[in-house]
């Protein structure tokens, strides 16, 4: 299993692990602080206590980050990886701003 | 990249748990130690070797306490640049005064904030902290260091660097980690349950040292998954996803005004100066309402907020000493008058889940034997990533040692420093801290270099002593770290006794243990490193006969 990757390998595929952890830990944290600023933001429309809302958003949040994490680091579509998770957490965050403006 | 699911996590479980293993470590290390932070205090500050005391009364106490209390020149400095103009000298407008305790503490913090009148975030307090014997309201110095909870309890969350809260960042990240790793190691054996009662010491090397890693992971897994995740989610709000100070920055002041609102504590002050009825009153009160309740009524938290300001309210806090959610129950009288504003309400139910999960890994409640349990869970943790760092190097060294790669030599030589190192740099501490003289100036800052140092030595010898790795062999820094240790903690444990005539003897006679405790396990700690030395000695010997034994063959 992982005595395979110790032999050196070509530039390309060290390329591609190192994009890899790119989109796991960066991609992956995106998508993280989007789930929290939706989950809040929608929690809080929702009637919820401010601070409830946030400690539930920080545990989606987390749990989403771990998530994501893992499927990165087995996916064999390395490009749509980067793709959905920048693009959900994108789409999340702009949720929490919009959500925000509603009730502010 | 990879086969299938279950080789990716493989890959992830090996070289994830081995780069942040390191600091992992030290994070499980550490709290194991914070579970008995307050003893460690004692041990550490021997002018403080009394019994847990309660709050005391504040009109006798706290207040001519809090009265003394200033900034120092070195607060006052730190504050300069963030504030319009000249920084004032005096501070006479106090935002709040408060009291913490706990039920292991014999001492009491006090912290101190007062207005700045031209800073620049007009929000922002300087602070004054003082440390005082409740019994009498003596000062005591409060620039000695409190090695438990001042040093090896912030080492746990973020290894002290405290740069732009860099530590928290990688500790943070290395506890998302270990939650990977958890669930990585969980889908790449998928016979948990028979790995539950399986340990094969007499097996070949590398089978026991797995077997010990599984035993270790998989016992305590609950534990470790819980206290990654708590530990992330105590901190999730504030440093990792601070939305609610960012982005949703604006809900969260919504919040704020409407909980003004709701609550009648007063946000601001008057401008209207006022007296202060009897707070001593005002929490007799409070600990008559928690009583009707069927709560404990030990104080944990006392706060005057606008202190001398018509606004001004007193808010006094349960110490949760009773069940392990933290909780505060929260009851707020007006300063001047002693009326009652307002009783915090029970918690919502996702209230009740935050307090719970943070009471659970932060262990405000009485009651050692979990307290124990706690200490032991962390250890476990502290052996499941250093059986992961051999299993690794054992794997790989005589694969290395054909081929001429260092790699297995280079990982062995940090294990060694991760883990009998950071022993030694423990216990270095806990050594300087007994030998250096009492009034030293920066005490607290030598004990910090010595900390320091001993790791890098242990670094040093370590990497020193490791050409054997590359041809296959153990590295003898193991074995000999293993002795360092065990003279370090049998000399804590006699300098404790010489420096201050706390035998150990005495200190067991008299009952006192959080002295007597920790003389205890460091004794317990020498005699496993001994045990541990001998046992690597043997295998070495066997180790270096049977090469012997191969080249005799040969000739």
């Amino acid at each position: 299993m992982s005595n395979t990757l110790v032999v050196p390998y070509p530039s390309t595929a060290r390329l591609r692990v190192v994009s890899r952890i790119a989109a796991a830990v960066l991609g992956g944290y995106v998508f993280a602080w989007g789930t929290v600023a939706a989950v809040t933001s929608l929690l809080s429309a929702a009637d919820m206590e401010f601070h409830d809302a946030e400690f539930l958003g920080a545990m989606a949040g987390l749990l989403a980050y771990l998530a994501a994490f893992l499927g990165t680091v087995a996916t064999r579509r390395l490009a749509l990886a980067w793709l959905v998770l920048l693009g959900a957490g994108a789409l999340m965050t702009a949720i929490g701003s919009f959500v925000q403006s509603l009730l502010t | 990249m990879f086969a299938n699911f279950r080789q990716a996590m493989a890959w992830l479980h090996t070289w994830f748990g081995l780069v942040l293993g390191f600091v992992l470590m030290a994070a499980f290390f550490f709290g194991a130690l914070s579970v008995f932070d307050r003893e460690i205090d004692r041990w550490t500050v021997p002018t403080t070797r009394i019994a847990p005391q309660p709050m005391p009364s504040f009109e006798q106490v706290l207040r001519p306490a809090f009265e003394r209390m200033h900034p120092t020149p070195e607060a006052i400095d730190a504050m300069r640049s963030r504030v319009d103009g000249a920084m004032p000298q005096r501070f006479d407008t106090v935002v709040n005064w408060s009291a913490y305790t706990t039920h292991r503490d014999p001492v009491l913090e006090l912290y101190a904030g007062y207005e700045v009148p031209n800073a620049k975030d007009p929000e922002e307090a300087i602070w004054a902290y003082d440390t005082i014997d409740p019994r009498n309201g003596k000062a005591l110095p409060d620039d000695q260091l409190k090695i438990g909870s001042g040093f090896f309890y912030p080492m746990h969350y973020s290894l002290t660097l405290d740069w732009k809260n860099l530590g928290i960042w990688i500790v943070g990240f290395s506890a998302l980690m270990m939650l990977a790793a958890l669930v990585s190691g969980v889908i790449m054996h998928r016979k948990l349950l028979r790995e539950f009662f399986t340990f094969r010491p007499g097996k070949a090397r590398l089978r026991s040292v797995l077997d010990l890693h599984n035993l270790t992971g998989v016992v305590a897994l609950p534990f470790h998954f819980f206290f990654a995740f708590t530990g992330l989610v105590i901190f999730a709000s504030t440093y990792y996803f601070p939305v609610g100070q960012t982005q949703l920055h604006g809900l969260h002041e919504l919040h704020e005004q409407v909980e003004a609102q709701e609550t009648g504590l007063p946000h601001d002050r008057a401008g209207v100066p006022a007296g202060l009825a009897s707070v001593d009153a005002m929490v007799a009160e409070a600990q008559r309402r928690w009583a009707a309740d069927g709560k404990a009524g030990d104080v944990g938290f006392l706060m005057l907020q606008h202190v001398g300001d018509a606004n001004g309210y007193v808010s006094v806090y349960r110490a949760g000493t009773d069940r392990i959610a933290l909780v505060g129950d929260g009851i707020h009288f007006k300063a001047s008058t002693g009326e009652l504003i307002r009783v915090d309400p029970p918690a919502t139910p996702t209230g009740r889940v935050s307090e719970f999960l943070t009471g659970l890994h932060l262990q405000h409640f009485r009651h050692w034997l979990l307290r124990w349990f706690y200490m032991l869970g962390g250890l476990a943790g502290a052996v499941c990533i250093a059986t992961g760092f051999v299993f690794f190097v054992e794997k790989r060294k005589r694969q290395h040692a054909q081929r001429g790669s260092q790699g297995a030599r280079i990982v062995d030589a940090l294990a060694v420093t991760t883990v009998t190192g950071m022993v030694l740099a423990t216990l270095g501490i806990l050594v300087a801290n007994r030998l250096l003289p009492e009034n030293l100036p920066a005490r607290g800052d030598w004990e910090r270099y010595v900390f320091w140092c001993t790791w890098a030595l242990a670094l040093l010898h370590a990497g020193w002593r490791s050409a054997p790795v590359a041809q296959g062999l153990a590295n003898p820094a193991w074995r000999e770290q293993c002795w360092a240790i065990a003279t370090l903690a049998l000399a804590a444990v006699a300098l404790n006794g010489i420096s201050t005539g706390d035998y150990l003897w005495r200190t067991i006679a008299t009952g006192y243990w959080p002295v007597a405790g920790i003389d205890l396990f460091l004794l317990c700690s020498a005699a496993v490193a001994c045990l541990t030395a001998r046992a690597l000695k043997r295998r070495a010997s066997a180790a270096q006969s049977r090469i012997a034994g191969m080249e005799m063959a040969r000739v």
